[in-house]
């Protein structure tokens, strides 16, 4: 039996654990599947590839503290309105 | 010998890991598994899988050390790019598209191969897409169905046929 094609959404939700090599060998498989033969999720992945090559460098001494305390009222803020 | 292949995006970088594999004749020219790429990244593709992973660059490779089996490819603890397939260009990828289309016109698929192909950012990745609906179309077009799974490997056996013949593998 033919394991079930990944919907969009569902693949969306595996990106990063993909990203970072942490799926098991036939979610993988059934990832790439779908990454092959699906245009708009290739160019998801290839945007968050892309992504990570240039935030995923940030770190919190490279902030200055300007930044971080813009950033940290953007998340006071945010669990204020949920 | 079994032959097997690397479906490459352009410059020879691998679109599913990101890893750029060195090409023949550059220093260092293996790609060795948990060092220089995870260790499914270093794999080959034999033939018979070949529409599964269709890119813009097709190479064949050589495999060393202990070979494990992968899912539709072969993972090994290097591998090398060989040699580039030369005949597989763009105008070869859009004549497995209409290769593709002319196989689904009987389907109520037929309009979905090309349509969906030209979504694909290159004509490579096109004709991967198009492999697929097209397998997808003549197996039912319903994965729950029983005969689904034969008959869309079967189609993918003309696929691998078609690329056979037109690259002369």
């Amino acid at each position: 039996v033919r394991a079930a094609y990944l919907t969009c959404r569902e693949l969306v939700e595996l990106v990063t654990e993909y990203l970072e090599d942490a799926l098991a060998p036939v979610d993988r498989t059934r990832f790439e599947e779908h990454i092959m033969t699906c245009p708009p999720c290739r160019a998801h992945l290839d945007q968050m590839r892309r992504t990570l090559a240039v935030v995923g460098r940030l770190s919190e001494d490279s902030l200055s503290p300007e930044a971080e305390r813009s950033l940290l009222s953007a998340f006071r803020e945010w669990k204020r309105d949920a | 010998v079994q032959r097997l292949y690397a479906c490459l995006g352009e410059g020879a970088v691998s679109f599913l890991s990101g890893v750029r594999w060195p090409r023949p004749g550059e220093p260092n020219g293996w790609l060795r598994a948990g060092l220089d790429a995870p260790p499914h990244a270093v794999r080959g593709v034999p033939l018979e899988t070949l529409p599964w992973w269709l890119d813009e660059e097709l190479w064949e490779v050589e495999l060393d050390g202990a070979r494990t089996p992968g899912e539709r490819c072969v993972l090994a603890e290097r591998a090398r790019l060989v040699a580039r397939v030369a005949e597989w260009t763009p105008q070869v990828a859009a004549e497995l598209v209409d290769a593709c289309a002319r196989r689904a016109a009987a389907t109520p698929y037929a309009a979905d191969v090309r349509h969906y192909a030209a979504d694909a950012a290159t004509p490579a990745a096109g004709a991967a897409v198009a492999a697929y609906v097209a397998a997808h179309a003549l197996a039912g077009g319903d994965a729950t169905v029983r005969t689904y799974a034969d008959r869309f490997d079967e189609e993918r056996r003309w696929q691998v046929e078609w690329l056979k013949g037109r690259l002369r593998l």
